[in-house]
């Protein structure tokens, strides 16, 4: 058991190269890939923990950006339904405001069929009331009738006053025309003329004629211009009564239409 | 029967002769040396590694753990000479089972080559952390007295340790030879499966001593 020195020494240099090369072939390249991977590593935790910071922080301008979205659709949702209320108010009054006008329309339509139809009948009223009278008063004038219509006419020509006799003669140009419904007997026309001189002057001039629109009684016409006492003078005013009274009760009417419609 | 590799001869070149132990020292320099470099030529920085990358990477990563827990520093100065010398170790006794090798470790010229080196490496580590002052401060402290007993200390140890494994060694292959001719069946293989724990021991220890030698060498509380 000695140490053989030739050995001794090779095995120091042996160990030297072989520190050499694995130092060269073990040691360098493994720690050098250990110390690479580790940094890989790090870098990538380092990355993923930068996306993570990222996604969290996307995450929130996300949620964030959300809200904002949630906040303007309830804004605009409020709004549109504030502007449909509106608008629906809006038709709604303007349905109100059309019915209303189609309402007034209609009344006015009715108002005016209701007018023509009482114009028409006040006419017709009227008209057949002055045919009935003028036909009841036809038939019952006769002669004696017409003796005392004479009569009458001989009170209402000495009972005007001057003012009337004035507008008479001056209107009487050439002669004043005796109108009557019948035919007048001699002795009547004598009295007649010598009524009428009596008031207007002995040199009037008359002319006798006969007029059946009077139904009876007599008529003094001098050109616009007519007095005497007949039937027809009291159905035209009955007439104008007549008719001035529907014309009235027409007026009445409409107002309270239309109030009871309101 | 040879009690050290070093006396079988295996090629004679003139005046040189190589011996057993040289030979199966190149052998065993070759496997780790070629390994090595077989594997680290494609090395992968990825998360996908090759299986041997990873032994590697393993056995690495091993070592550097022991030497910073033993140290209590940064191991890469000290990861290729600390591993250097494990692996060598290490695979030289491990390869003992192949029937013909002769591991160089129980050949005490390779030992005291070994603890050579560790006695050379200690200083040398010293004075490249310290500086050459701070380093011999060591041999005189606590007092200067201690000096002698420090390079005493220092002498013995170093013998001590390149014994030590020879010792083990060797041992371990004369105690199977022994039983070989006493008890030829069963005995010996269990013997022999304890030799390579024994020698796997032996790896370890020396080269946790060496650390810690050099660790006491390059620590400025270290005694």
């Amino acid at each position: 058991m000695q140490i053989d020195w030739f050995t001794f020494g090779a095995q120091i240099v042996n160990f030297l190269i072989l520190v050499a090369l694995l130092r060269m072939f073990l040691y360098k390249p493994i720690v050098n890939a250990m110390n690479e991977r580790e940094q890989k590593i790090a870098s990538r935790l380092e990355d993923a923990q930068r996306k993570q910071e990222e996604a969290a922080a996307e995450v929130e301008d996300f949620r964030s950006k959300q809200r904002e979205l949630d906040q303007q659709r309830d804004e605009l949702l409020a709004a549109a339904r504030d502007q449909a209320d509106e608008q629906r108010q809006e038709l709604i009054e303007q349905a109100r405001g059309d019915v209303a006008d189609m309402r007034s329309d209609w009344q006015r339509a009715v108002q005016r069929e209701k007018e023509t139809f009482l114009r028409r009948l006040r006419t017709r009223v009227s008209s057949e009331v002055f045919a009935v009278a003028r036909r009841a008063l036809w038939d019952l004038a006769d002669t004696e009738l017409q003796e005392q219509l004479v009569d009458r006419f001989a009170h209402e020509i000495k009972t005007l006053d001057d003012e009337q006799c004035t507008a008479m003669l001056r209107d009487a140009d050439q002669a004043i025309e005796v109108h009557s419904a019948f035919g007048l007997s001699d002795a009547q026309r004598e009295r007649v003329e010598g009524i009428v001189r009596e008031q207007f002057g002995q040199s009037t001039r008359l002319d006798f004629a006969t007029d059946s629109d009077l139904i009876c009684g007599l008529a003094l016409v001098t050109g616009s211009c007519q007095i005497g006492w007949n039937i027809h003078d009291y159905l035209h005013t009955l007439h104008e009564h007549l008719e001035a009274f529907l014309a009235e009760q027409a007026l009445s009417e409409p107002e309270e239409v239309v109030g009871r419609a309101r | 029967m040879e009690l050290s590799p070093d006396q079988i001869t295996i090629v004679e070149l003139g005046p040189v002769t190589l011996n057993a132990t040289l030979v199966f020292t190149w052998l065993v320099m070759g496997i780790l040396a070629g390994g090595s470099w077989l594997i680290t030529r494609n090395l992968s920085t990825g998360t996908e590694i090759s299986r041997w990358q990873n032994l590697l990477e393993a056995i690495v990563t091993t070592i550097r753990d022991q030497i910073r827990a033993i140290t209590g520093q940064d191991p890469s100065d000290y990861l290729p000479f600390i591993g250097t010398l494990f692996l060598f170790i290490s695979l030289a006794n491990l390869l003992s089972v192949v029937p013909g090798y002769e591991p160089p470790t129980g050949s005490l010229s390779t030992t005291a080559a070994l603890t050579a080196c560790v006695f050379v490496a200690v200083p040398l580590y010293g004075v490249a952390k310290r500086g050459f002052f701070g380093y011999l401060k060591n041999y005189i402290e606590p007092t200067p007295f201690m000096l002698p007993f420090n390079l005493v200390s220092e002498i013995s140890r170093t013998v001590a340790l390149a014994i030590r494994l020879f010792g083990n060694i060797m041992s371990g292959r004369i105690l199977v030879g022994i039983m070989l001719s006493i008890i030829p069946l069963l005995l010996p293989t269990v013997l022999q499966v304890l030799e390579l724990i024994v020698g796997q021991i032996q790896a370890y220890i020396f080269a946790t001593l060496a650390t810690v030698y050099i660790a006491s060498g390059t620590s400025e509380t270290a005694a």
